[in-house]
């Protein structure tokens, strides 16, 4: 049996790079515009994608699930829908469907109930929330990504006509349990935790017999390192 | 289940990945801050061009001695000296033709090593005139050590002697690593740090093309440098029979692809690093 090792991530670095192969890989296949696309200082969306239709979607992703990820999630829409010329300027080479607001996918590492029952308040465009999972196989680094939660547009005229507390909340997909225990299945092997590991603060991270932190190289430094392409390999090989 | 899985990539090469636990107080405890980077720019004359690598990479003494010579029998004044003190290659590599007459007339071949390359290079450096280029075959260990004061500065020390500097990377992930690592710590002390990579190791152009834009995308965003391509080394046979023969390949009679790509890597090396060191704005 093939051991599988949940790895936990500290930094989003490793993660934008899957992400934006998700997009690619979607069905039908989005286009990807930008990858850490800013507003403003500190503030942005990590995957900034096209529908072959034209509307834009933006992904967002954390680590963890922050207090306040709704009020962000507004803040990264308002803006869009605000500066859509502004995008169609940055993006002269497509063409963006200005009527449609951007469609938003929430990828996090786990979305917890408490986080699943506020979400279904949010009607302002269709949102998509991701679970994901980085895993370790093989010296492999893959990533599982499922859709658990879809919250379609209700429209302004929905809005409009009834309270949110009384509109028709739309009911979050809950994971199958197929799903879930394929997941736990994943993380429950774990022959020693590197997630364990990785949490610790005091570690020095070896490359083989190489000390990276002796080198002057940061973990976030190494992990896109590690992520860049090396020749003569395919990066599917291992798909399954 | 419809997860999707999409493959990571970049640990194929790394045979394993271990994380120890190092207990340490607060007072020694690595901090974010870098030292901060020297008022004076320090540096040799920018005839001096190092090629290094992030460690023992195959190529590195084959790229420094061929374009060397490349760059001679263009009519370019150039000096070779050889730093690497455990594989002092330059020697073997150029042995035959040091033993004949000094063709062409423009090339001289050093080998120095250690503390000893301080003097030597401090003593090209007052001849610094006679040179187009002075091509430096420095191993990675060159650029651990820490200028610790001024006065090592101005002795010109590596790293802060190498404002010049081409690295041969090859694709590996331990070798970009420390190629990284090695651009990081000098880039600290030479805000205009000049980069050339070569990528040695890979069999087609497009391949490092593509290794080379990643790496440069990085370095971009991290480190604020923008390396300039100058070409790539397939694994040749032809580098086998130059080591044999003890006789650079560009001086070889046979064509070959080996040749061209050398040739290719020297006339990148004088386009982006212009002969008698004037520095090249990007």
């Amino acid at each position: 049996m093939k051991l599988c090792k949940r790895v936990p991530l500290k930094s989003k670095a490793i993660l934008l790079p899957f992400l934006r192969e998700h997009f690619l890989a979607s069905d039908p296949p989005h286009e990807v515009l930008a990858t850490s696309f800013e507003f403003r200082a500190g503030e942005g969306v990590d995957v900034l994608a096209l529908t072959p239709e034209g509307r834009l979607v933006a992904a967002v992703a954390h680590l963890d699930e922050p207090d306040a990820v709704v009020d962000e999630l507004l803040r990264r829409l308002h803006w869009m829908i605000e500066n859509a010329p502004l995008v169609q300027r940055m993006f002269p080479s497509v063409e963006i469907d200005p009527t449609q607001p951007p469609r938003l996918v929430l990828a996090l590492p786990r979305l917890e109930a408490r986080l699943r029952a506020v979400l279904r308040y949010f009607t302002a465009t269709d949102l998509a929330v991701c679970e994901y999972r980085l895993v370790e196989l093989d010296n492999e680094l893959a990533l599982l990504v499922e859709r658990v939660a879809q919250y379609p547009h209700l429209g302004d005229a929905a809005m409009a006509a009834a309270p949110p507390a009384a509109a028709a909340a739309p009911r979050p997909l809950p994971p199958t349990e197929e799903a879930e225990a394929a997941l736990d299945e994943v993380v429950t092997r774990q022959e020693p935790s590197v997630a364990d590991l990785v949490d610790d603060a005091n570690v020095e991270i070896h490359v083989d017999d190489m000390n990276v932190a002796e080198l002057g190289v940061s973990e976030e430094e190494l992990l896109e390192l590690l992520n860049i392409h090396l020749p003569g390999r395919d990066p599917d090989a291992h798909t399954r | 289940m419809t997860a999707r899985k999409h493959l990571g990539r970049g640990l194929e090469s790394v045979s394993h990945l271990f994380l120890s636990r190092h207990h340490v107080s607060p007072s020694e405890a690595p901090t974010e801050q870098e030292a901060p980077a020297p008022a004076v720019e320090p540096g040799l004359p920018a005839p001096y061009l190092f090629v290094t690598s992030g460690s023992d990479v195959i190529g590195r003494a084959v790229v420094a001695c061929n374009v060397a010579l490349e760059l001679a029998r263009r009519g370019h004044a150039t000096a070779v000296v050889d730093a690497d003190a455990s594989q002092p290659n330059l020697r073997l590599l150029m042995g035959a033709l040091l033993e004949s007459a000094p063709i062409p007339a423009r090339l001289a071949v050093d080998e120095t090593h250690e503390l000893a390359l301080f003097d030597s290079l401090e003593a090209a450096g007052r001849a610094e005139a006679a040179w187009d280029y002075v091509v430096v075959n420095a191993p990675s260990a060159l650029f651990t050590v820490e200028p610790v004061s001024a006065a090592a500065l101005v002795s010109a020390a590596p790293p802060a002697a190498a404002a010049r500097v081409l690295l041969v990377v090859s694709p590996d992930a331990r070798e970009l690593i420390r190629g990284y690592a090695l651009v990081k710590r000098t880039a600290r002390w030479h805000s205009r740090l000049q980069l050339g990579i070569v990528v040695s190791g890979v069999d087609a152009a497009d391949a490092a093309r593509a290794l080379f834009n990643q790496f440069l995308d990085l370095l971009g965003r991290r480190l604020n440098v923008l390396p300039a391509y100058c070409g790539y080394l397939a694994e040749h046979e032809a580098i086998g029979r130059s080591v044999l023969r003890r006789t650079p390949a560009v001086l070889g009679a046979e064509a070959s692809d080996l040749v061209e790509q050398l040739r290719a890597i020297a006339e990148a090396v004088a386009c982006e690093f212009e002969p008698g060191g004037s520095a090249r704005n990007r």
